[in-house]
């Protein structure tokens, strides 16, 4: 197959310890009739060159919110944005529609859960593909099309040269989300931002396309932010996982570390309550108890005092937020209690009743 | 529960629930005036399984299997096309009217969605009382009592008689769905991925629910997962289906130890595993998606994307083996040992896109 090299837009290269996307206390608020639901509060954390950072919550966690203002969606909508989000040392919440547009789809590109809705029913897949390399490449569109049966055959579509002129929907639930790979790669993007792009598929074709994002991080040397609600995909490709809850970091650290040895309450509660095929003994599952609060009014104090076993009135769980603070290797969690081995080992409280 | 325990159980008594050559096909409406001749959607293509008293099948598969529709199809909320299904001793495949009703107070399910299932306006406590008024049973103490007491076993306020669905989070809906189906205390429930609308945390408080309300009552559960994670944990015995048909049946620790169809290895293998330090280990990775059920393959269905499919997969449907009591697989070739990844038509990425500085 012939090389097509599209000239790309080169950034002045940087140190390599410099982090490529520095997210710095940025928060997500929507205006509701109901009130202000803050949705993402005082975020911060940094993505390395090359690095996948996972982030994990359960729904309404502000996860996919945090993934999307990164991307700078949220100016067309109620949302108000606050805090920095650096990529390349440039600052990109205040910058123009304009230049962001440069860097949306092209330094920075997004794989979302549902490819049926992200991509327009009434355009070729190919068409959709030759768009968006044509916004930021000065190609033909011969040249484009090429490009984009190139990037359809890397991402595994069989007979990649008919299927680029078909439509969404006669592609399969796998195919497409090859498609919407191919297409955010296919600028060669610094950073790829995928929201749960295997929730929506059977196991077997989770399988297939996770395997792809590895070759396609492989081969680009893309640093990856993994949006998901499955811990199990974390462990399976991630370097480091942020766990959010109710909007905020509560704990951020090495993958390894943080599974093995968690140490925000939350963090052990979620490992607690998972099943696991790879672990031999039936125990019981240590569910945390009662529900996520409610964003339009959240809970005094840290926002999981009320599910959490190791709240203490003295170190001022009901009443001050904690702070994201460093904890040993490397590591940031939010808890004026953070967990110990020695802690973790005692025993949880049982469930209370929720309602 | 000791493997062999679980032999031991089901080679005893007779099941509860005895499933046998089960089919359910759908006919899609074809051309013409009187849209006949339509194709044939073979959803639930002769399925036998045995569910014992007080245990938990778990039926797994990827979405498109069948395993909805086998479950519904028990239920005789769908008319099966053919094969027979013997409750509690008795032939259920065509009871009708009455009988069917009476039927219903023995088996009762869960669904996968918890709101869609609850209705929106009617009350906790109304939509409890259904069961008792539908069987026109009266509890002694009183229906509204019942209700409460239900209400307290499945872990919800019992004050909360009076609130409508839409004051409650997703894991309490699926509380009162789980309320609704016990309330008559039937011998078998059918739940159709009734934690995978959950967030993890809440997952959790719903797993364990179940399994406190089978040790309570020892009640029956046919619990149709896709998350085998899940299934590994509440399941007695197994059955993987894949397009409409078992590949591989048997107890829990038997099938998901050492399984032996290559369906069933792929998809344990598949399952996304927590710990970093399995990354390493041995992928089975499937080519190609599943194929339609309108047209399923001759002989194996699973032979498309089987990694061993020889050519006699193609030609004769595989026979049913039973290597062990209760352990059965349909395959030609079954084997404990994994298909070897390097056998397999797995895609190897060539480099032709060069990276410009």
């Amino acid at each position: 197959m012939n090389t097509i090299v599209a000239p790309s837009l080169t950034t002045p290269s940087r140190k390599e310890n410099e982090p490529l996307l520095t997210l710095d206390r940025l928060s997500v608020s929507f205006e509701t009739p109901d009130g202000t639901v803050r949705a993402v509060n005082d975020v911060s954390f940094e993505v390395a060159h090359g690095e996948t950072l996972a982030i994990v919550g359960e729904s309404g966690s502000g996860k996919s919110v945090t993934g999307q203002a990164i991307m700078g969606l949220h100016r067309k909508t109620n949302g108000t944005v606050t805090g920095s989000v650096r990529f390349n040392g440039r600052e990109l919440t205040t910058m123009s529609e304009r230049e962001l547009r440069h860097i949306r789809g092209n330094d920075i590109a997004m794989v979302f859960q549902d490819p049926l809705s992200a991509f327009h029913p009434y355009y070729t897949i190919g068409n959709q593909i030759i768009e968006a390399i044509r916004l930021h490449r000065p190609v033909s569109r011969r040249v484009a099309r090429a490009r984009a049966v190139e990037v359809l055959d890397f991402v595994g579509i069989p007979s990649p040269g008919t299927r680029v002129d078909e439509y969404p929907h006669q592609f399969s639930g796998g195919m497409r989300q090859r498609a919407m790979i191919a297409m955010a790669m296919v600028n060669e993007p610094k950073v790829l931002i995928a929201d749960e792009p295997t929730t929506a598929l059977d196991v077997t074709i989770q399988l297939q396309i996770l395997n792809l994002m590895v070759q396609v991080q492989a081969e680009l040397g893309t640093a990856m932010i993994m949006v998901t609600h499955d811990l199990g995909v974390v462990g399976e490709i991630a370097d480091r996982v942020l766990i959010m809850y109710a909007g905020a970091v509560a704990e951020v650290g090495e993958v390894e570390r943080v599974i093995a040895q968690p140490a925000h309450p939350y963090t052990a509660g979620l490992l607690g309550s998972l099943p696991r095929i790879d672990l031999p003994t039936q125990r019981r599952l240590e569910a945390i108890p009662g529900s996520p609060p409610s964003m339009l009014m959240p809970p005094p104090g840290c926002k999981f005092h009320p599910r959490c076993a190791f709240r203490s009135e003295e170190a001022g769980c009901f009443t001050t937020e904690p702070q994201l603070t460093p904890h040993a290797e490397g590591r940031s969690v939010r808890c004026f209690l953070p967990l110990t081995p020695k802690t973790t080992a005692r025993d949880t409280q049982e469930p209370s009743r929720d309602v | 529960m000791s493997e062999q325990a679980t032999i031991k159980t089901s080679a005893a008594a007779e099941p509860l629930l005895k499933v046998r050559e089960l089919e359910k096909f759908f006919t899609l409406p074809g051309k013409g005036l009187l849209q006949r001749n339509g194709a044939t959607v073979y959803a639930v293509n002769g399925i036998s399984l045995d569910v014992h008293a007080g245990r938990t099948l778990g039926v797994v598969g990827e979405s498109g299997c069948g395993k909805s529709t086998a479950g519904r199809t028990i239920m005789r909320l769908l008319e099966p096309t053919g094969g027979k299904i013997e409750f509690d001793g008795r032939d259920i495949t065509r009871v009708k009217g009455e009988s069917l009703r009476m039927l219903r107070r023995q088996m009762q399910m869960v669904f996968q969605d918890p709101k869609g299932s609850l209705n929106s306006r009617q009350t906790i406590g109304t939509i409890l009382s259904a069961p008792f008024r539908i069987q026109k049973v009266t509890p002694p103490g009183g229906t509204r009592l019942a209700i409460q007491d239900l209400m307290d076993r499945v872990g919800l306020n019992p004050e909360h008689y009076n609130r409508y669905p839409h004051e409650f989070s997703g894991g309490q809906q699926q509380r009162i769905g789980v309320a609704r189906a016990i309330a008559l205390s039937p011998k078998l429930i059918v739940c159709d991925e009734p934690v995978s609308a959950l967030d993890a945390s809440i997952q959790a408080q719903v797993v364990n629910l179940l399994k406190d309300i089978q040790d309570e009552t020892g009640v029956a559960y046919v619990f149709i997962a896709h998350d085998l994670a899940v299934v590994r944990h509440i399941a007695d015995e197994v059955a993987v289906m894949y397009l409409g048909q078992i590949m591989e049946r048997g107890p829990m620790d038997v099938v998901f130890n050492r399984p032996m169809h290559p369906y069933t290895h792929a998809l344990l293998s598949a399952v996304p595993i927590l710990d970093p330090a399995a990354r390493s280990r041995e992928r089975i990775v499937l080519s190609r998606d599943l194929p339609s059920p309108l047209a399923p393959p001759s002989g194996c269905v699973f032979r498309t994307r089987c990694p061993i499919a020889q050519d006699i997969c193609a030609v004769e449907a595989p026979p049913v083996t039973e290597p062990e009591p209760g352990h059965l697989i349909a395959c030609h070739f079954p084997s404990t040992t994994p298909p070897s990844t390097s056998a397999l038509p797995m895609r190897v990425i060539h480099t032709s896109t060069q990276k410009t500085n």
